[in-house]
């Protein structure tokens, strides 16, 4: 899982946490939770038996948080292959909002895995009000584009996405957050995206064989 | 060796002087048995084999980004996808060389995430070429160091701009190296394009030619403000200004100056094109204040023509005073204005230091021997030697 923070109170490091908690106690899942530290350190902490959040450090700062986050991301790529190597035990790759979806898409590139999004907003939402709105909004386009199943929490992030990045609404998962059990709907598609990507992967095993 | 190099600009698409930096390099590597992926920008996603062996892939970037910085970070993304494709076709790459700040993000993001190590050249540096005076220009200036502390080995192009870079980023003395530039000479012998000299000046007129961006780095205004000490010695003297940028505001100078017709601004020359005008100069004059290499030098000593530059930067140890050209005070009109003045009353002594040039470019700035010194580099950062 890749978060930009992981701080109490901030609205996606909740929701990291809800879901996480949710496919480590209910599912018996194993979390790794990637998210930008400091300037200057980096650290692990387990939050649970299961659940562990690493935070990287990047150490310069930019003119503008679109340059600053695209940065960052080179950090997250470097956690999660080094995780992925120590541990060979990831499923899935979830990232929140574009600011985690290059890093995201790169791995699932690089570690064949599948990858799936949350967006919990789109740049339009927010009010398109910097210099930088345009080209997030490419890149929240480019993350509907390149990831097969995109998690919306709310009718108007769906609409959003249908209506200011055509995204096809088969493509999207809601599954509301003000309303119970939507930590279930996401681990529910969680465990069939990884089924499906066993199954293929099984078959492609088997041809190979034949 | 199997070499991944990121540059955003290569040929046919120029701006500066990377993309012939990295086509000669891509190719003399080629020559010698590595194979060469570039990553580069394109108007559309392509990937070709060009006449030297270098494979190059072509990436469309974005036309939402509001500047540089952000058009280049949305590329490198592109390019990180492109290599991770790459990688699993040929099998994997032994490292990825990025080329100035601009590559800085798809370097680091290759390195990190293919796990290979990183080689990055810095062919100038943002504090030499502005200064850092706002948040953009800062993070350039970062953006350099993060290519060098990312980097597991630092190429720059000039000895003095090696010291530069080490000073002005830490760079430990271990990790940083010299390799200069290059020159093709056989461009310069065999001509494909040609330029026709009667529409730069009369039979009679000698040319003095400057080459390159016009910007306040380049010098041009000390050159122009010495043009009138020289036509008052030497009428036969022209002045032909080859080189896109601030036009009007030389311009503008020149006419203030009074020079008249004794100044032709050509605007931006094709590189296909300039072998053939350095052969119709007569003299070639740098006059930067700040310059990382020059290779203009290089070229003007392929071409068998003496260069007058300043004593800056890589022209300290690319020109040798009074052999194969003159050194001048940098920003200093009447240093160059007496420099040009010697050249243009000895036309024997120009013709030597003309020869002397060329066979030094021969002998010295071959890009085989470039590209042998970059091997080198190379095979330290992968445990070869």
């Amino acid at each position: 899982m890749l978060a930009r923070e992981f701080n109490h109170g901030e609205p996606v490091s909740d929701y990291c946490k809800a879901l996480a908690m949710f496919l480590t106690s209910k599912k018996g899942w194993t979390v790794d939770l990637v998210v930008f530290g400091s300037l200057t350190h980096s650290s692990d902490e387990t939050l649970s038996e299961n659940f562990h959040v690493h935070r990287v450090p990047f150490p310069i700062h930019t003119d503008s948080y679109f340059n600053w986050m695209m940065l960052v991301n080179n950090e997250f790529k470097l956690k999660g292959r080094e995780l992925y190597t120590k541990k060979r035990a990831f499923d899935i790759i979830h990232a929140n909002d574009w600011s985690t979806a290059p890093a995201a898409i790169s791995l699932s590139k690089y570690l064949e895995l599948p990858v799936t999004m949350t967006l919990h907003s789109t740049e339009n939402q927010r009010g398109f009000g910097t210099p930088h709105s345009s080209i997030i909004s490419t890149m929240e386009w480019f993350a509907c584009f390149e990831i097969p199943k995109i998690i919306v929490s709310s009718n108007d992030t769906l609409n959003s996405l249908k209506y200011d990045l055509g995204v096809p609404e088969g493509k999207m998962l809601l599954a509301r957050t003000y309303e119970a059990g939507w930590e279930r709907i996401i681990a529910d598609y969680f465990e069939s995206v990884v089924s499906a990507s066993a199954n293929a992967k099984k078959k492609e095993e088997d041809a190979a064989r034949k | 060796m199997k070499i991944l190099m990121a540059t955003w600009e290569f040929p046919p698409y120029k701006v500066g002087g990377i993309a012939s930096h990295c086509e000669d390099l891509s190719r003399a590597l080629t020559q010698l048995g590595h194979a060469v992926h570039i990553l580069t920008y394109g108007h559309e996603d392509s990937t070709s084999t060009n006449k030297d062996g270098v494979v190059v892939h072509r990436l469309h970037s974005t036309d939402k980004a509001p500047d540089t910085a952000s058009w280049a970070q949305y590329l490198g993304l592109r390019m990180e996808q492109k290599a991770v494709s790459l990688f699993r076709e040929h099998g994997g790459f032994d490292l990825v060389h990025a080329h100035d700040w601009m590559m800085v993000p798809a370097g680091v993001g290759i390195k990190k995430l293919l796990g290979i190590p990183l080689v990055f050249t810095l062919h100038s540096t943002e504090a030499g070429r502005s200064s850092i005076h706002d948040s953009y220009t800062k993070m350039i200036n970062d953006l350099e160091w993060l290519g060098t502390f990312e980097s597991a080995k630092t190429i720059t192009v000039g000895a003095d701009f090696c010291d530069e870079v080490r000073h002005l980023f830490n760079v430990p003395q271990e990790k940083i190296h010299y390799i200069p530039n290059g020159v093709d000479v056989s461009k310069f012998d065999k001509l494909k394009y040609f330029v026709d000299r009667n529409d730069y000046a009369a039979s009679w007129e000698k040319i003095i030619l400057f080459v390159g961006r016009l910007t306040h780095q380049k010098g041009l205004e000390f050159l122009l403000s010495a043009a009138p000490e020289v036509l008052k010695h030497h009428p036969e003297a022209k002045f032909v200004i080859a080189g896109g940028g601030d036009i009007d505001y030389y311009k503008s100078m020149a006419y203030r100056l009074g020079l008249g017709g004794k100044a032709l601004f050509t605007g931006y020359v094709d590189q296909d094109f300039l072998p053939s005008l350095y052969s119709t100069a007569d003299i070639v004059v740098a006059p930067s204040i700040y310059e990382p290499f020059g290779i203009v030098a290089l070229e003007s000593s392929a071409a068998r023509k003496p260069i007058v530059g300043s004593y800056t930067g890589g022209l300290k140890e690319t020109i040798i005073h009074e052999w194969n050209g003159l050194h001048t005070y940098p920003a200093n009109w009447q240093s160059i204005a007496h420099q040009l003045n010697r050249v243009l009353s000895d036309d024997s002594w120009a013709d030597w230091m003309g020869q002397n040039g060329r066979s030094r470019v021969e002998r010295e700035y071959s890009w085989e021997k470039i590209a042998y010194w970059t091997i080198g580099v190379y095979g330290q950062v992968i445990g070869l030697w």
